[in-house]
C-alpha cells in the first residue's frame, strides 16, 4: 500500500504549466528574499537555481534519478542542519529570533525541490511550499511593497491551477465520434483564468473585509533588533538626533546642525509652547498592534505658563535580558495591581532616528530589545541607551485599566486624599501651577459648573474648547511675556494640539483636578494590508492625561478620538481599505467627475453600439444561411398564425398554403405558394427569381386584404 | 438538475492543512499580509466550490441511445453537452467509462451495460472541477429515452440438442434444412415465371393446356426454447444469457427459433428470425411466473432453459 502511495507519477509534459509554476515560486522566493532574508549566496542560489531547477526537471522528468534525489536529501539534511544550528545558537529562543533561519531553511528546501518536480503533483506541491514561503514573507514583511511579488505569484498561482486542471482532465480519454474525429471544442485557458482571478479578487476582498484582523490575538513573537548600536551620550539622559542644533543631548549637537525635517520639538527635556513650526508627513515609525492607542513618548508635569518641564531628572536603570522588566510610575503599579486591566502588545518598527524614547501606550510593563538596560522615569518615561536609529525594532507589553465611561465617572466619588497616600502625591505633584490669569481659572469654574464629576468636567472643557477654539496649524507667535493658555483661549482662538492640550491641563489643574501633558504620537494610519499603522511625523502630538483615583491616568483630547481600553474593539483585517486606497489615489482636478461621467456616457454608448451592430451581423449571418424557401414559409406560417390559422406539425406547405386560400387568406393564389415553396426547396432547378418575386407579392397582397384583429385593411 | 459536492481533490486538502496552520501564524504574530493571503486563498476556496457548482447547473444535456444493447458489450450512447463546463461525463445507468469534456459536445459516450433489461431512460453523470481543480462537483441526469433501450443477455457458448445437430461439409454448418421440400403435392396450370423443369408433361397431355407440378414448401426444423428465469437474480442472468447463446446457435443453424418467455404483460410465444430480436425478446424476459409451454408448431423440438442445466421436455412439439 505504502509502495503504491509513492509510486512515481506520469511525467508533465505541460511546459505552460511548468513555466507558471516556476514563475509562482520564484516571485514568492523573491518576496521572501526582499525582507532580508538569506546572505548573497543564498539570494544567486535561490533566483537563478530554481529557474535552472525547474528546466532540469522539464528535461529530466522521464528518468528515474535516484542519484539527484539522494543528493538532495542529503541538501535538506544539510539546511537542516544549519538551522538547528542557528536555533541553538539563539540567545533568547524566541519565536522572533529563529524567523529569519526558518525563511532559509524553507528557501534552500524550496530551491532544492526545484531540481525534483517531474510530475504534475510534485508541481502542485511546489506550488503549495509557494504559498507557505509567500506566507513567510508576509509574515518578515511590514510595507506595501510585498504588493507587487504578491500579484504576481497569485497570477501565476491561479494560472497554474487552470492548467493543472486541464492536464488532469486531458489524461482522460477523449470523446470520438464514428468518424475518430474529436467530439469536442477546443476551449481557451485566458478566459476562464482572467474570470476566475477576477471572481476570486472579488471574494477575497469581501473576505478581507470581515475576516478579524491579525494580531487581535495574543502576539508570541516579540520582534526585536538593533541595525547598530551607538550609545546616546547622556546614559539616561534624553539625545534626539532629528532635533539638530536643539538636540538635548548637548554635546553633539553644533549650531550650523539643521533640525530634521521630521524632527518635532515635544520630544525634549523641556517643551515651550510658544515655538511654532510642525514636522512634515515623513514615516518615522510603524507600530503593530492590535487596536489604536496614543503612543506615548513622554510626559511633562511643571508649567510655567509657558514652557513645560520635566521634574524627574534622574531616572532609574532598569536591567534585565530580555525581556526588561519596567515599574512604571507609582501610581500605575498602584492601580494595575488591584484592578482589571487591558494588555496590548505593540512592535515598533523605527523608520527614522529619532528620540530614544521608547514609544508605547501608557502603561509599558515589558520591553523587548536588543540591549540590556533601559531608563526609567517617574512618571513612566522610559529612556533607552543606544540611539534608535533607522532598522531598530522594539516590542512592549502595556497593560492598562479596563475603564470605561460610567467606571471615570464614578472614579474617585467618596474618596478622600489623605496626606502619604498615592492619590495625595499625585494630587500635590499634579496640580501645581503658576499664577493662573484670573479668567482662565473663572473659564475653568464657568464651563464645569453643572458638572458633578472629574469626567464630566474633563468633557465640559473639551466641549467648550471644540465649540470656542479653531484647531489650525498656522497661528501667530506668542507674544512676550504673554500666558499660552490665555493667549490661547482669549485671544487667539486657535491653536494647535500643544495649545489645545495645555489649556485643558492648565484649567483641570486649575480646579484641582490632577492632570499631565503628554507628548508622542497619534496611532497614525492603519495600513490594512500590513496590518500596520504607519505613524508620520506630522501625527506627533501633545495630549492631556487627567488622573482618576483608583483609575489611573486617562488620555484626552479634543482634536482626536481613541477608544478607552474598556470599551469593545473590533476590527476586521480590511478595515480602513476604502479610505486608504482613497488616500493613494492620485488627486482628481475638478473637472474630473464630469470628464469621467463623460467617458462612462460614452463608453457606454460604444458597448451598445458594438453590441447592436453585433446582433445584427449575428442575425444577418443567420438569416443569409438559411434559403428562400425556409424564409418565405416563415413568412407564411407567420401570416396565418397571426389569423389564427397556424401550420399543423404534420401539415406540409402545400395542403398549409390551400387551407389558408380558403380559410384566413382566401385568395385563390394564395393556394399555388406552397407549390413554389417546395419546388424552390425540393426541384432540381429550382424557382425563378421572378416566381419568388410574384409568390411574395402574392402573399403581401393576401394579407393586407385580410388583416389581423386590430389592424385595418 | 441536482448537483452535489463529492469530494476535495489532492490539492485542495492540502491547502486546507496549511491555510490552517497560516490562520494560527497570522493570529499571534500580527502579520497583517498573512491575513491578506489567507483573504484571497479564502478567494479561491469560495470559487474553487461555487464555480463548479454554478457550471454544472448552467449545462443542458441530451442523450439518446440505441435500440439494442447487449450485456458486457460496449454499446454508444450519443452525448449532446450544450454549455458544459470542462470537466468530464460518464454514463451511469448503463455503466461506462470517464470521458473528458472540453466544453460543448457532441458525440458517443461508450457504456457497458452490466444487466439485463428494458431501460427507457439513461443516466449521465457529469463532474468538474472548473476552473482551479481543486473541489468537484457532480451532477447526475437521467433522460427519457424516445425508446426503450433493451438489452439482452450475454449469450452464453450452447450446443445444439443432438437430434438437430446437422453434418458439416468441411466449411462449416450445413445451412441446408434437414428436410428440404421435393415432394409434389399435385399440378397447377402453368404461370409466367415457373421454371421449365416443373412442367408436368404427362398432366400436360392430359389436360391440354401446360401444367407445373406443384411442390411441397420446405420444411424447417423447429426449436423451442422454454426460458425459465423463476429464482435468483444471478441465476435468471445465466438462464438467459444460456437461452441466448441456444437461440444464436439454432438461428446459425438455420433453425426456426421460438422463444417461450414470461414478459411483465404476460406469457409470450414467438419465433425469431434475427439475433437482435433474441436479444429484445430476453431483454424483456422476466422471472415470477413459470413460462408457457405452446403453442407451438408442429414437430417443434423444444428445450427448457432454466436453473437446471437445459433439459428437452416434452411439450406440444416433438419429443427428443
Amino acid at each position: 500500500m505504502l509502495r503504491k502511495a509513492n509510486a512515481p507519477r506520469p511525467p508533465e509534459d505541460s511546459v505552460a504549466l511548468r513555466v507558471v509554476v516556476a514563475i509562482a515560486v520564484i516571485a514568492a522566493t523573491t518576496a521572501t528574499l526582499a525582507q532580508g532574508v538569506g546572505g548573497s549566496g543564498l539570494r544567486v542560489a535561490a533566483t537563478v537555481g530554481i529557474a535552472f531547477g525547474f528546466a532540469f526537471s522539464h528535461w529530466a522528468r522521464h528518468r528515474d534519478g535516484y542519484l539527484l534525489k539522494v543528493g538532495l536529501a542529503l541538501g535538506v539534511v544539510i539546511a537542516f542542519a544549519s538551522f538547528l544550528d542557528a536555533v541553538l545558537g539563539a540567545s533568547t529562543g524566541s519565536l522572533a529570533e529563529i524567523q529569519i533561519p526558518l525563511a532559509e531553511l524553507f528557501l534552500w528546501v524550496q530551491l532544492l525541490h526545484a531540481l525534483d518536480v517531474p510530475a504534475r503533483r510534485d508541481l502542485l506541491f511546489s506550488l503549495l511550499s509557494s504559498l507557505v514561503l509567500m506566507a513567510v514573507a508576509g509574515v518578515l514583511s511590514i510595507s506595501g511593497g510585498l504588493a507587487v511579488y504578491l500579484v504576481v505569484w497569485g497570477v501565476a498561482t491561479a494560472s497554474s491551477l487552470v492548467l493543472a486542471y486541464r492536464s488532469e482532465i486531458g489524461d482522460l480519454p477523449p470523446l470520438v465520434d464514428v468518424h475518430g474525429r474529436l467530439a469536442e471544442q477546443r476551449s481557451t485557458v485566458t478566459r476562464p483564468l482572467i474570470g476566475a482571478v477576477a471572481l476570486v479578487l472579488l471574494v477575497a476582498t469581501a473576505v478581507f473585509l470581515v475576516v478579524p484582523a491579525a494580531g487581535a490575538g495574543r502576539a508570541v513573537a516579540f520582534p526585536a533588533q538593533l541595525p547598530s548600536r551607538v550609545p546616546v551620550p547622556d546614559q539616561g539622559g534624553l539625545a534626539n538626533p532629528s532635533l539638530g542644533a536643539d538636540d538635548p543631548s548637548g554635546p553633539g549637537a553644533g549650531p550650523g546642525q539643521q533640525r530634521a525635517s521630521f524632527g518635532y520639538f515635544g520630544f525634549s527635556q523641556t517643551m515651550d509652547t510658544s515655538l511654532r513650526g510642525r514636522p512634515d508627513d515623513t514615516l518615522v515609525m510603524r507600530v503593530k498592534a492590535a487596536r489604536p492607542d496614543f503612543w506615548r513618548g513622554q510626559t511633562f508635569d511643571l508649567w510655567d505658563g509657558r514652557v513645560w518641564e520635566q521634574s524627574d531628572h534622574e531616572p532609574a536603570t532598569r536591567r534585565g535580558s530580555s525581556p526588561i522588566e519596567l515599574r512604571g510610575s507609582v501610581e500605575d503599579r498602584a492601580i494595575l495591581d488591584r484592578s482589571a486591566s487591558v494588555e496590548l502588545v505593540q512592535t515598533v518598527y523605527v523608520e527614522r532616528p529619532g528620540p530614544n524614547l521608547i514609544f508605547a501606550a501608557a502603561s509599558p510593563q515589558s520591553l523587548y530589545m536588543s540591549d540590556n538596560a533601559v531608563f526609567e522615569l517617574n512618571d513612566g518615561t522610559v529612556r533607552t541607551g543606544v540611539e534608535l536609529s533607522r532598522g531598530a525594532v522594539y516590542s512592549v507589553v502595556s497593560r492598562r485599566p479596563a475603564v470605561t465611561e460610567s467606571i471615570l465617572r464614578a472614579a474617585g466619588e467618596g474618596r478622600v486624599a489623605r496626606p502619604g497616600t498615592v492619590d495625595r502625591n499625585v494630587a500635590d505633584r499634579y496640580t501645581q501651577l503658576p499664577e493662573v490669569p484670573e479668567r482662565v481659572a473663572r473659564l475653568a469654574r464657568d464651563v464645569t459648573a453643572s458638572s458633578l464629576t472629574t469626567y464630566d468636567k474633563v468633557r465640559a472643557l473639551e466641549a467648550w474648547m471644540g465649540a470656542n477654539t479653531t484647531y489650525t496649524l498656522d497661528i501667530p507667535p506668542l507674544p512676550a511675556g504673554a500666558d499660552a493658555v490665555e493667549q490661547y483661549l482669549f485671544v487667539d482662538k486657535q491653536g494647535f494640539c500643544e495649545q489645545i492640550g495645555t489649556a485643558l491641563v492648565v484649567m483641570l489643574r486649575s480646579l484641582g483636578v490632577p492632570a499631565r501633558l503628554a507628548v508622542g504620537y497619534t496611532p497614525g494610519e492603519r495600513n490594512p494590508f500590513t496590518g500596520l499603522f504607519e505613524v508620520r511625523a506630522d501625527d506627533a502630538h501633545a495630549w492631556a492625561e487627567v488622573y482618576f483615583p483608583g483609575v489611573g491616568w486617562q488620555a484626552f483630547d479634543p482634536t482626536a478620538a481613541v477608544p478607552l481600553a474598556g470599551e469593545p474593539f473590533s476590527s476586521s483585517a480590511g478595515t480602513g481599505l476604502v479610505s486608504f486606497l482613497a488616500g493613494r489615489l492620485p488627486s482628481l482636478p475638478a473637472q474630473a467627475p464630469e470628464v469621467l461621467a463623460g467617458l462612462g456616457a460614452a463608453l457606454a454608448i460604444t458597448l451598445a453600439g458594438a453590441g447592436a451592430v453585433r446582433r445584427r451581423v449575428a442575425k444577418r449571418r443567420a438569416l443569409a444561411a438559411r434559403t428562400w424557401p425556409d424564409l418565405f414559409l416563415e413568412r407564411l406560417e407567420v401570416a396565418g398564425a397571426e389569423r389564427g390559422r397556424p401550420r399543423r406539425a404534420s401539415e406540409s406547405a402545400i395542403r398549409y398554403s390551400e387551407a389558408l386560400s380558403t380559410s384566413v387568406l382566401p385568395d385563390r393564389r394564395v393556394a399555388d405558394l406552397g407549390h413554389i415553396i417546395e419546388t424552390a426547396a425540393f426541384g432540381p432547378e429550382g424557382v425563378e427569381d421572378r416566381e419568388r418575386r410574384l409568390a411574395e407579392s402574392v402573399l403581401h397582397e393576401a394579407a393586407s386584404a385580410s388583416p389581423t384583429a386590430g389592424r385595418e385593411p | 438538475m441536482s448537483v452535489r459536492l463529492t469530494g476535495l481533490s489532492r490539492p485542495a486538502v492540502a491547502l486546507l492543512a496549511v491555510v490552517a496552520g497560516l490562520y494560527g501564524v497570522g493570529r499571534t504574530t500580527g502579520s497583517g499580509w498573512l491575513m491578506v493571503i489567507l483573504s484571497a486563498v479564502a478567494g479561491v476556496g469560495v470559487v474553487a466550490v461555487a464555480l463548479p457548482v454554478l457550471a454544472l447547473r448552467r449545462a443542458q444535456v441530451e442523450v439518446s441511445a440505441p435500440q439494442d444493447g447487449t450485456v458486457g458489450r460496449p454499446l454508444e450512447l450519443q452525448l449532446r453537452l450544450h454549455r458544459a463546463p470542462i470537466g468530464k461525463a460518464r454514463a451511469v445507468a448503463p455503466a461506462g467509462e470517464w470521458f473528458r469534456v472540453l466544453g460543448a459536445v457532441d458525440g458517443p459516450l461508450r457504456a457497458v451495460p452490466d444487466a439485463r433489461g428494458v431501460l427507457s431512460r439513461v443516466s449521465v453523470e457529469l463532474s468538474t472541477a472548473t476552473p482551479l481543480g481543486l473541489v468537484w462537483a457532480a451532477a447526475r441526469v437521467t433522460v427519457e429515452l424516445e425508446h426503450p433501450l433493451e438489452i439482452g443477455p450475454q449469450p452464453l457458448d450452447a450446443a445444439l440438442p443432438p437430434a438437430l445437430q446437422l453434418g458439416t461439409d468441411g466449411d462449416g454448418d450445413r445451412r441446408r434444412p434437414v428436410l428440404a421440400g421435393d415432394l409434389v403435392r399435385g399440378v397447377r396450370v402453368y404461370a409466367p415465371g415457373d421454371a421449365r423443369k416443373l412442367v408436368d408433361w404427362r398432366a400436360t397431355a392430359r389436360a391440354g393446356e401446360l401444367m407445373v407440378k406443384d411442390l411441397e414448401g420446405p420444411t424447417t426444423p423447429s426449436l423451442g426454447i422454454l426460458v425459465d428465469l423463476r429464482g435468483p437474480a444471478t441465476t435468471a442472468e445465466q438462464t438467459a444469457s444460456e437461452a441466448a447463446g441456444l437461440a444464436l446457435r439454432a438461428l446459425g443453424a438455420g433453425l426456426l427459433v421460438t422463444l417461450l418467455t414470461v414478459e411483465r404483460e404476460g406469457a409470450v410465444v414467438g419465433t425469431v428470425d434475427r439475433p437482435v430480436e433474441v436479444g429484445r425478446r430476453l431483454a424483456r424476459a422476466v422471472g415470477g411466473a413459470a413460462p408457457p409451454d405452446g403453442p407451438l408448431p408442429a414437430g417443434c423440438y423444444v428445450v427448457r432453459v432454466g436453473p437446471s442445466r437445459p433439459d428437452p421436455v416434452p411439450a406440444g412439439g416433438r419429443q427428443p
